[in-house]
């Protein structure tokens, strides 16, 4: 684990009940959550309130647990470091430690780019049918409204076929694209299915929308992509191939007759390995 | 097997001149609610076990509506709760059931499983016990169940069925504190013997609606999720099966397989005896204290999945929260009666 920054935040929604044994029970005053911790996380939680950062509390472990592997107790730190987080009882101090902290596409975090889920599904549909498949920048996908239904949406997505990302301003949905992951452990290509935009945008502005969408889904599927790509069949207007171009995709490959449409041309941006 | 496409399952049309072939004199699987009573009081229990109800059917009409179930010759027959180990003539229900059963099945916390438990319940016809463990240590399992403790006996309950010869898998809970280790939790599982890991989302509903910090959002799903395929295909051909599973799927597919020609596969049955229609809508479709089971089955429940009120009401659940949006709210007192033989 790197070494991170954090701040110690509500204390006092915490109550520790301490048991004659060394281990406590922790009660999470404002969800009335009861967590159970044996002695070492007792020692974490202790080192967790005397310091700043996660390195200073594991040198302290290491210290105090000699003959303990120091990857079991950095995994045992974690554990208990996500558990004060999701209760708020830390909070990263990701400004000290300069972390990708923010889901946010601007400075005034307005513009925000979330991976579509449960709650998003029925607003994600509404959003595309308002657009109109046939208004999409760029669609390589099944030419169905009933595709882009919320439950077709979420059978796509609970299954590992196809995730959506989207930008929203205040609730309003601005961007949507949809990514196919890495069919299997061997391949590491993510391909791109489709992108919905609000109407008159500028291209500075998609491409910035784009960027971040494929920014926000490469954060999330970790380790094995190392290919993104687009298929054109000649349906994508060459202003918007002009702006995958202008963030590093290039034309890998073309196929002839490929589609019903003509031939089939890959675009594909590298990432380093 | 690949699963079906979503235009597939979405998209079938007028079916309705196949002929219904199967199962004609019963469902193929049961779903039975011993007791609502748990000794647990689990965060995320989605149908508020706990406290024994007030009307819970006795030990006597408990047996009755074994003798019916074992009267259907099912596939499969799954004894549900709250804690199925706290009806105190679960072995008798057992004994009824599993002589004229395939495979005879029971949901536990695990708590009450001792060595010798666990063999009896392995002589009475128990084939399969799933034990709820939702992590790999105390902090993450105990903590959800709401009971110091609870960790351990899960563990050696798995321990104790395996050694007494029953297949033994595990239940899942995934959530912000135990979603991070799901792959050391599931070689855990291996090193245990499990045969077989079910994790479906947490859903929202009952106490779970209530989970507020642990609940998940859509991001750390889909992180759940890829980890967890992964690890399905590392643990493929090795004897664990990983099971992800989709609490929506059955409002899609159970429809459409009675515009197919197909019965209703499933019964379920709760613990005052009324008869649902999924164990997650308050829809009862009668009580076995005023008719027999077969009596239901040959009344419409056969053909559930195709009643258009039934159908009305499905078709408001798209995705997990939509559960708690539901009104009369589930396991509220509430509930919509759509008595099959005995109309309100």
């Amino acid at each position: 684990m790197m070494f991170v920054k954090y701040k110690t935040m509500c204390k006092e929604h915490l109550f520790t009940r301490t048991e004659q044994d060394g281990t406590s029970l922790l009660l999470i005053k404002p969800s009335a959550h009861q967590v159970f911790l044996n002695k070492t996380g007792v020692k974490i939680l202790d080192l967790a309130f005397n310091y700043e950062d996660t390195d200073e509390v594991l040198t302290q472990l290491s210290k105090d647990y000699p003959s303990v592997d120091t990857r079991i107790l950095e995994s045992d730190m974690i554990e208990l470091f996500h558990l004060l987080d999701i209760y708020e009882i830390i909070c990263w101090d990701f400004n000290a430690t300069k972390l990708y902290n923010s889901f946010y596409l601007d400075n005034e975090n307005r513009v925000l780019v979330k991976i579509a889920g449960d709650k998003d599904y029925r607003n994600v549909s509404n959003f595309i049918k308002t657009i109109g498949l046939k208004n999409s920048i760029y669609h390589c996908q099944v030419e169905l409204p009933s595709y882009y239904d919320p439950i077709a949406l979420r059978y796509h997505t609970f299954n590992d076929k196809e995730y959506g990302i989207f930008t929203c301003i205040d609730e309003e949905i601005h961007s949507y694209m949809s990514v196919i992951p890495p069919a299997s452990e061997e391949s590491m290509v993510l391909v791109i299915t489709s992108i919905f935009l609000k109407p008159s945008l500028e291209d500075a502005v998609i491409r910035d929308l784009i960027l971040g969408m494929l920014n926000r889904m490469m954060h999330l599927i970790t380790g094995r992509v190392r290919k993104i790509r687009i298929g054109d069949t000649g349906k994508t207007a060459p202003e918007i191939i002009n702006i995958f171009k202008s963030i590093g995709f290039e034309k890998e490959c073309e196929l002839k007759d490929e589609a019903p449409y003509g031939d089939l041309i890959m675009y594909t941006k590298f990432l380093p390995l | 097997m690949e699963p079906i496409s979503s235009i597939d399952i979405m998209e079938i049309s007028d079916t309705a001149s196949i002929p219904h072939f199967i199962n004609k004199n019963g469902p193929m699987a049961v779903a039975l609610d011993v007791t609502n009573a748990c000794n647990f009081h689990c965060l995320h229990c989605f149908n508020n076990s706990g406290l024994k109800r007030n009307n819970e059917l006795s030990n006597e009409e408990i047996l009755d509506v074994a003798r019916q179930i074992a009267e259907f010759n099912c596939i499969t027959v799954c004894l549900c709760g709250g804690e199925p180990m706290s009806r105190s003539n679960i072995f008798e229900v057992i004994e009824c059931i599993s002589n004229k059963t395939g495979y005879l099945n029971m949901v536990s916390n695990g708590s009450l499983i001792s060595k010798a438990v666990a063999s009896n319940l392995k002589k009475s016809g128990l084939y399969l016990l799933q034990i709820s463990l939702d992590g790999i240590n105390s902090m993450q399992h105990d903590t959800l169940r709401g009971h110091e403790g609870a960790f351990i006996k899960a563990v050696s309950a798995i321990e104790y069925a395996k050694e007494a010869g029953l297949k033994t898998i595990t239940s899942f809970a995934p959530n912000r504190l135990n979603y991070r280790t799901i792959d050391k939790y599931i070689d855990f599982c291996f090193k245990l013997g499990v045969s077989e890991v079910r994790a479906m989302p947490m859903i929202p509903m009952g106490r779970g609606g209530k989970l507020g910090p642990l609940t998940m959002n859509s991001e750390e799903y889909i992180e759940f999720q890829q980890v967890f395929r992964t690890k399905k295909r590392e643990y493929q051909g090795k004897g664990l099966m990983l099971e992800w599973g989709d609490p929506i799927d059955h409002y899609i597919r159970m429809p459409n397989n009675d515009r197919l020609g197909m019965k209703t596969y499933c019964m379920e049955i709760k613990s005052d005896g009324s008869l649902t229609v999924s164990t997650y809508l308050p829809i009862i479709v009668g009580n076995v204290r005023n008719h027999s089971l077969k009596e239901y089955w040959d009344n419409g429940y056969d053909t559930i999945w195709g009643n258009t009120q039934i159908q009305g009401y499905i078709k408001k659940i798209q995705n997990i929260y939509d559960f708690d949006e539901f009104e009369p709210k589930p396991y509220s007192d509430e509930v919509i009666d759509l008595d099959l033989l005995d109309r309100p």
